[in-house]
């Protein structure tokens, strides 16, 4: 056949080609000419390239085995979701560590949106540990870069404040949404970041949370066009607020009442939000039987189907085709369960193994289309951008699954030490500073449960235990443990004091006074909280305070 | 009552019968018609004879609505020369025919996604505007991708 000669191919030709390309190809394509990049890099494209549809990919995070506490690396895996017979043939053997700050303890997947996975964690501003700053970083892994964005945290630090991701569809902006709560007076306070303005606002009053939950399932939030869905637990039941990343408006969802006090966790199954219901919850005897739960357009949630496979310890999502994929515990070594991932074929009754073994942690996965997001975006003010040159070799991030929290982290010779909080029992954490391993100290039984600080006395690790809990009562007492030479914690004593709201540390000499913060309610501002450093006797229950 | 044709008129001046209802699946020829009626030929000075018979005949085809999709990937598949392919994407652009250009653009970036770039300069006709240092500096800022 002969060949055509063109003369020339019209611009707009090329980028009706170019929007249909794959990621990869276009940061190649990138170098062809002048006009070529400044398209590829212009923001118009990108979102418009974001609304051609994409390779699907799962990615699943995951700790390997040899179980060596903490030091094993988190690793990421990704899969191509396609229709086809060929999954899961199609996997990424390495891909990229996301290139997030090397410092970033805790971090963990909140979720995903147009390309872009969301990780938080925190980075310690002071070298001895004294200051930290929650962070998150929005990576895209198909162009491999990150932002990291800090998140302001004004709120008292027992109050961790729930963070979410979503892109909005139609702007292809990132945006977060901060969503703190002071106490039982105070509404809630919302904050929105847009990367597009790199600044973090409060919302106004008219588009304030309802005041209705306590406890957020941080890891259990969803995107879905341009609605966000977070699932919080009151205390009895479950309810689902949606956020608009358009207007900001909040709304509640409502949940069918079977399932409200059910053991539930939320996911998105195609374009549709689905409520997976574990219907053996918290007991050990039975196996799993899980409801699925489909969002139908009219809002109103409907039984999809029911998966019932004894081998089944936990969806972690599902792919395109609407199989979830599963762990499976396969075996308890030393108290140590292990799991492989696979994705169950309900038709066939089988479980299609990924080749994945996890150590005890969770692991999580996610789903995105490839994406573009984030080509545009410049290092410059407001924001660290971190480029994966600089962070070869990065892959200790910490612990997944569990929660972080804000100000238990302390650091006492080349070991940092931080409180990390399961979902049901507290854990400590140590970072040798110089080594980079992680380790974990073993905690008294009895504080397993309690409400801990960690603190430091002179040069030991020391834990304030809150006697009281969460509910307020008038008297606090706090029991001072310290970690010994051994690695033991022995009981100090104990602080009683009716005007000690909190104990923020201690004073560096001999006696090791507390240093407390006491509410005081005055008639004018009653929600005032002053703080007073106070040198007090430790022996002396009175507590004659000098200011 | 007899179906209407339209005629139209290639760059190199051949010309093309069409059934109007058939043609006004091109946006550019339906807002002609609707415009000025189009009793005489329809000059499209940018479209060569060979490009405007293969879309006369993606035009003609007399598939059911649920079996297009497939169609019209398989019709350019059978046109899988990029030059072809391209003079289609851009008659498919001109007369606004969407699932043509779409499919035709689509299938260019198949068949070159996997190509190096001078593969794609040439593949496209695009001239290299830059000095080999200059691409290299861009090159490595995506060092993984190559």
């Amino acid at each position: 056949m002969k060949m055509k000669m063109l003369p020339w191919l019209e611009f707009d030709i090329q980028v009706e080609i170019l929007k249909r390309l794959p990621v990869k190809s276009l940061i190649q394509f990138r170098s062809v000419c002048k006009a070529w990049k400044s398209l590829i890099d212009s923001s118009p494209f990108i979102a418009d390239h974001n609304n051609v549809s994409q390779d699907h990919h799962l990615m699943i995070r995951y700790r390997p085995p040899c179980w060596q506490l903490g030091s094993e690396e988190v690793k990421y895996v990704c899969f191509v979701d396609d229709d086809d017979d060929s999954f899961p043939q199609n996997k990424f053997a390495t891909p990229p560590v996301p290139p997030i700050p090397p410092s970033l303890y805790g971090s963990c997947i909140i979720d995903t949106s147009c390309g872009l996975v969301c990780l938080e964690g925190y980075v310690p501003v002071q070298p001895d540990g004294s200051s930290k700053t929650r962070m998150v970083v929005l990576w895209n892994p198909s162009i491999r870069k990150s932002i990291a964005i800090v998140v302001p945290n004004d709120a008292p630090s027992e109050f961790h404040p729930f963070v979410g991701f979503g892109v909005c569809p139609e702007t292809k902006d990132p945006k977060l949404l901060k969503i703190s709560y002071k106490d039982d007076q105070d509404p809630y306070q919302v904050m929105v970041f847009t990367l597009s303005s790199r600044e973090w606002r409060c919302l106004s009053s008219s588009n304030q949370f309802p005041h209705m939950s306590l406890i957020f399932m941080t890891y259990s939030q969803t995107v879905i066009g341009r609605f966000f869905y977070g699932l919080v637990f009151d205390g009895e039941s479950y309810l689902i607020w949606s956020f608009d990343l358009s207007t900001y408006e909040f709304r509640k969802v409502p949940v069918p009442d079977s399932v409200r006090q059910s053991y539930l966790s939320m996911s998105k199954l195609r374009e549709s939000l689905v409520l997976i219901d574990d219907k053996k919850g918290y007991s050990s005897t039975d196996m799993h039987v899980f409801d699925v739960w489909m969002m139908m357009e009219d809002g109103a949630f409907t039984k999809q189907f029911t998966i019932t496979k004894a081998s089944i310890e936990r969806i972690l999502g599902f792919r395109k085709t609407g199989e979830p994929v599963v762990e499976i515990e396969i075996e308890i070594v030393d108290d140590v369960t292990t799991a492989l991932i696979g994705v169950y074929e309900p038709f066939l009754d089988h479980i299609k193994d990924l080749g994945i073994c996890r150590s005890a942690t969770f692991s999580v996965m996610c789903s995105y289309n490839e994406s573009l997001l984030l080509l545009d975006h410049d290092d410059d003010d407001g924001c660290i951008e971190i480029n994966l040159s600089q962070l070869n070799g990065i892959g200790n991030i910490g612990f997944e699954m569990i929660i972080p929290l804000v100000s238990y982290q302390t650091v006492i010779g080349r070991f940092l030490y931080r409180f990390v909080f399961d979902g049901e029992f507290y854990l400590i954490s140590s970072f040798d500073l110089s080594t980079e391993e992680f380790g974990e100290v073993p905690l008294p039984d009895s504080l397993r449960r309690s409400y801990l600080f960690i603190s430091k006395l002179r040069e030991s690790l020391v834990l304030i235990e809150d006697d009281n809990g969460y509910p307020t009562t008038y008297i606090q007492v706090f029991n001072v443990w310290m970690m010994m030479q051994d690695g033991a914690f022995t009981k100090l004593f104990t602080i009683k004091n009716a005007s000690v709201g909190r104990i923020l540390g201690f004073k560096k000499t001999k006696t090791g006074e507390p240093v407390v913060e006491i509410e005081i309610l005055d008639d004018v501002n009653r929600d005032s909280t002053t703080i007073f450093c106070l040198r007090t006797l430790l022996r002396s229950h009175q507590g004659s305070w000098d200011l | 009552m007899s179906k209407k044709t339209l005629t139209l008129m290639s760059k190199d001046k051949q010309l093309f019968n069409i059934e109007e209802h058939l043609a006004v699946q091109s946006v550019t020829i339906r807002n002609m018609v609707k415009e000025d009626g189009a009793s005489s030929v329809i000059p499209l000075p940018r479209v060569d004879s060979e490009t405007l018979a293969l879309v006369i005949e993606y035009l003609n085809r007399q598939q059911a609505p649920e079996e297009d999709e497939d169609y019209v990937k398989k019709f350019v598949d059978e046109r899988g020369e990029i030059p072809t392919l391209l003079e289609l994407a851009q008659a498919a652009l001109d007369l606004d025919i969407k699932k043509l250009m779409d499919a035709a653009c689509m299938k260019v970036a198949d068949l070159i996604k996997d190509f190096t770039l001078e593969e794609v300069r040439e593949a496209l006709r695009i001239e290299n505007d830059r000095t080999p240092e200059e691409e290299k500096a861009i090159r490595d800022e995506f060092q993984w991708a190559f």
